[in-house]
C-alpha cells in the first residue's frame, strides 16, 4: 500500500467513524481503533494514540462550542478532572506494561459495554433539587441551573465521592484504550450523581480533552503517536464530527443508534477474539 | 470564563488542524508514491522532530495536545483573579499533573 492510499482509506474511515460517534454521542474513538487495526493493519499501540489525539480534536472543537451554550458545569468538570487526569496517567502507565493481547481483550469488552447501553437508551430526567446535594458539593458550589425556556432551573449534585471514584476508573480506560471514555464518564454524572443529561453529557465532553491530555504525555515518551497514521485520522474524526454535530439537530437518530450500536458490538467481538485468540 | 475557554479551545485546535494539514500535504509531495512501512516500529522519540514533513505534523500534534493545557492554566489564571483559592487549588494540581506528563517528553 502506498503513503498515499493508506491516508486517503484511513481518511475517509475517521471521517464515517467521526460522523458516527458525533450522531449517536458515543465519540469516535471506539469504531476507529478496531478500524485501524482490523483493517488497516496499524500496530494495536499507534493506533490507540492516532484515537487518543483524534479525541483530543474532537472534544475540544465541541466543548468550544457547548461551553458557551451554557449546560456545562464548569466547576464539576474542573473537580472530577482531579481523579480522571491520575487514572489516566495509570492508564497509560499500564499500557506499556500490559501484554496487547490483554489490552485487545478490554477494548473489545468495553465496547461490548457501550452497545449495550446505546441499545438499553436513557432513562428520563429528574433533576435533583439543590437542598438534597451532598454537603460537599454545596462547600465547593458544584450545583448548577440548567438553560430553560423558563429560566434556569436549578439542580443539585449527590454521590460526589462516588462520582469523583468512578472518574477514576473512565480515566484509566482512557489511557489505557486510548479512548475519550465519555461512555463512563456520563453514566458517573447522569445515573450516580443524578445530574440532567445535557449537563451530563457536555461537562463529559468538556472533561475528556483534559483526560486525554493527561496521558499523551506518556503515548508521545512511547513513541505511540505515529505523526504517519495520526494525521489523516485526526482531520478525517474532526471533519466527521463537524458534519455529524451540523446534521444532529434535525435527524432522528434512533435507527441510526441501533446500527451503530449492532457495528460496535461487532467490532468488539472481533476485539475479544484477538484478545483471546492465538 | 465561559468566553476565554471556549476561545482558547478552538484557536488551539484551528491552529493544530491548520499545521497538521500542511505536514499532511507536504508528506505527500515528498512520499505520496512511496510504500508505507508501518510495521517499522518507531524507536525512540527524536524520529519525528526537526523541520520535516512529519515533523511539522508532529509540532501540529503537539500543539492539540497543548490545547487543553491552556485551558486549565487559563481556569486558573481566572480563579485567582476570582479570589476563588480553593478551585485556584483544584486547577493548579491538574496543571502540575498534566505538566508533569508532558514534561517527561519534552
Amino acid at each position: 500500500m502506498s503513503v498515499w492510499e493508506f491516508s486517503l482509506g484511513v481518511f475517509l474511515g475517521s471521517t464515517l467513524a467521526g460522523f458516527l460517534g458525533a450522531l449517536t454521542g458515543l465519540g469516535g474513538g471506539v469504531v476507529l481503533v478496531p478500524l485501524l487495526v482490523l483493517v488497516f493493519r496499524v500496530d494495536l499501540h499507534h493506533a490507540l494514540g492516532a484515537s487518543l489525539v483524534s479525541v483530543i480534536a474532537t472534544s475540544s472543537g465541541a466543548a468550544a462550542a457547548y461551553v458557551r451554550e451554557g449546560y456545562t458545569n464548569l466547576r464539576l468538570g474542573m473537580f472530577l478532572e482531579l481523579a480522571t487526569t491520575l487514572g489516566a496517567l495509570l492508564g497509560a502507565g499500564l499500557l506499556g506494561v500490559l501484554p496487547k493481547r490483554l489490552v485487545a481483550l478490554v477494548f473489545g469488552l468495553v465496547l461490548l459495554h457501550s452497545a449495550y447501553l446505546s441499545y438499553q437508551g436513557r432513562l428520563e430526567d429528574q433533576p435533583i433539587d439543590p437542598k438534597d446535594s451532598d454537603p460537599l458539593a454545596k462547600r465547593l458550589r458544584l450545583e448548577g441551573g440548567l438553560p430553560s425556556p423558563e429560566g434556569e432551573r436549578a439542580y443539585g449534585v449527590r454521590r460526589l465521592l462516588a462520582g469523583l471514584g468512578l472518574m477514576g476508573l473512565a480515566g484509566v480506560l482512557s489511557g489505557l484504550l486510548g479512548i475519550g471514555s465519555g461512555a463512563v464518564k456520563v453514566l458517573a454524572m447522569d445515573r450516580v450523581m443524578g445530574l440532567p443529561y445535557k449537563v451530563s453529557t457536555t461537562t463529559s465532553n468538556f472533561m475528556i480533552g483534559v483526560t486525554a491530555a493527561a496521558s499523551a504525555g506518556i503515548y508521545l515518551r512511547q513513541g505511540y503517536i505515529d505523526p504517519r497514521v495520526s494525521f489523516p485520522v485526526m482531520l478525517g474524526v474532526l471533519l466527521g464530527a463537524f458534519l455529524g454535530a451540523r446534521i444532529l439537530p434535525r435527524s432522528s437518530t434512533s435507527w441510526l443508534r441501533t446500527l451503530f450500536a449492532l457495528v460496535i458490538a461487532a467490532l468488539g467481538l472481533q476485539m475479544v477474539a484477538q484478545g483471546v485468540g492465538k | 470564563m465561559e468566553r476565554w475557554l471556549s476561545w482558547v479551545l478552538r484557536t488551539g485546535v484551528l491552529l493544530a488542524a491548520l499545521l497538521v494539514s500542511v505536514g499532511g500535504l507536504w508528506y505527500f509531495m515528498v512520499d505520496g508514491q512511496r510504500e508505507i512501512l508501518l510495521d517499522r516500529a518507531l524507536k525512540g522519540v527524536d524520529v519525528h522532530r526537526g523541520l520535516s514533513p512529519t515533523g511539522l505534523i508532529h509540532l501540529g500534534l503537539l500543539l492539540l495536545i497543548l490545547t487543553p493545557v491552556a485551558r486549565v492554566a487559563l481556569a486558573l489564571g481566572l480563579y485567582l483573579e476570582e479570589r476563588d483559592w480553593t478551585f485556584a487549588l483544584i486547577t493548579f494540581w491538574v496543571l502540575l499533573v498534566l505538566l508533569g506528563s508532558l514534561l517527561g517528553y519534552l
